[in-house]
């Protein structure tokens, strides 16, 4: 088989339809949560000048801020389509709309100024979820059992490509920015008094373990490098299996470093919803349900 | 193979590889920071000093106390920073607007302070945790007056 014919078939493998629906109901479950959760920060936008209005992605579209009602009323659909979504009711329809109302509500909140970077793979996720036959098990209403048991997994082989590439970009950038002396741990140890600094100035929570490490300046290569790697190597963990278990262990971490030390919180995959795709969860539940029974 | 085994062959190489070459494009773009197509710059660089504008409420003892976000209509720092910075870069009549704006909020919490300053800090990070906490440079670049709290010159 050549390279191109092996590659189409992993790319184009099938996967149990459970592991679609679950991963539908994982992400898009934890999407549906954090649009609750975060509603006062995407509602915000609503009370801020419109000369701090610095549209971006989608919502260049605009030329000035939505008025308040407009931005409720996406946000309410935006939550409406998103229960849809989670529970697959109509879906070939409610979960592009979803998708869409999910970027642009997030694209919205972050065009004033400052992009947070904690919700990029959560909204491209949610577009290829969006574009799959996810809903063919476990959704409500139960849908018709005509298909086969298998089903389109590149949508599977898409999360991960697209989760390793938003890594492999973020450790490019560190190396086109700065060069291999990134790993050194000198722009991590200037990035963590910034953030700290930054959020005692502004009077916000800053993270006391940061500082504390702060004198003692050896730690920061091995923690840099740590970091480097972890994105750098991301691709490894299209290998699958024990590759894909350890690198998103590494990415794990790193988020949970960040947190400890600037305590800034990558909610996404802290809550593990990001790495879903790369694990076999139809047997996890499968497991978890058969114990139920037992 | 059937029509349809084509199209859907046709969406997963179309999405399966457009989202994430799409994902990748910036790097070779040279584009600018976007969403949710990122150039994921945090962390990237070194920083350097930290120039910073802050908002302080002035007592009336002239003692300066650091707004919290919410206070500036957020609940994200980094949000307050950016509008901090935008009134700043807007000139004097945005810095007025955006006093006007927080002086409600303000006003309703604290019957001590007595003026809004926007205040410049520059600061070597690294040394402000190894060393001293004392900014490089302060100044106050902008003031405004409080509205008097209701009441205040009645109860004589």
């Amino acid at each position: 088989m050549n390279l191109l014919a092996r590659f189409d078939a992993w790319l184009l493998a099938p996967v149990p339809r459970e592991r679609l629906a679950l991963l539908r109901i994982g992400i898009g479950g934890y999407a549906w949560i954090y649009l609750l959760a975060r509603g006062r920060d995407v509602l915000a936008p609503a009370h801020y000048p419109a000369s701090a209005f610095a549209p971006l992605g989608i919502v260049r579209l605009l030329d000035a801020p939505l008025p308040p009602a407009a931005l409720y009323a996406l946000y309410g659909l935006c939550v409406l389509f998103g229960a849809l979504f989670v529970l697959g009711a109509a879906y070939r329809w409610s979960a592009p709309v979803f998708a869409l109302l999910l970027l642009w509500v997030l694209s919205y909140r972050h065009s004033w100024g400052m992009i947070f970077h904690t919700d990029n793979l959560l909204v491209l996720h949610t577009v290829l979820l969006a574009a799959s036959p996810a809903a063919e098990v476990l959704a409500w209403p139960r849908p018709a059992s005509t298909t086969p048991a298998l089903t389109g997994g590149w949508v599977v082989r898409a999360l991960c490509l697209v989760t390793c590439a938003a890594y492999l970009v973020a450790g490019l950038a560190k190396l086109e920015l700065s060069g291999v002396s990134w790993a050194g741990g000198d722009a991590l140890r200037e990035q963590i008094a910034y953030d700290a600094l930054r959020k005692i100035e502004l009077g916000s929570v800053h993270s006391p373990l940061g500082p504390w490490l702060l004198p003692h300046a050896w730690l920061f290569a091995p923690l840099s490098s740590f970091s480097l790697a972890a994105e750098l190597l991301a691709p490894l963990a299209l290998l699958g299996g024990r590759w894909a278990a350890i690198w998103c262990s590494c990415a794990w971490l790193f988020h949970l470093g960040v947190l400890a030390t600037m305590a800034i919180v990558f909610p996404y995959p802290l809550s593990g919803a990001a790495f879903l795709a790369f694990f076999p969860i139809e047997r996890w539940f499968a497991r978890a349900t058969r114990r139920r029974s037992d | 193979m059937t029509r349809t085994e084509v199209a859907q062959r046709w969406r997963a190489y179309l999405l399966g590889l457009g989202l994430p070459a799409a994902v990748l494009a910036p790097l070779l773009s040279g584009a600018s920071d976007s969403f949710p197509l990122s150039t994921y710059p945090m962390f990237a660089r070194s920083r350097g000093e930290l120039a910073l504008y802050s908002m302080v409420a002035v007592g009336r003892d002239g003692r300066e106390e650091r707004l919290a976000p919410a206070l500036l209509g957020t609940k994200e720092v980094l949000q307050a920073k950016v509008l901090i910075q935008r009134s700043v870069d807007g000139g004097p009549e945005t810095m007025a607007q955006l006093c006007a704006d927080v002086a409600g909020r303000v006003a309703a919490e604290s019957r001590a302070a007595r003026a809004l300053a926007i205040v410049q800090r520059r600061y070597d990070p690294i040394a402000y945790f190894v060393r001293s906490p004392a900014p490089l440079v302060e100044q106050r670049i902008f003031e405004c007056t409080l509205p008097a709290p209701p009441g205040a010159g009645e109860a004589r």
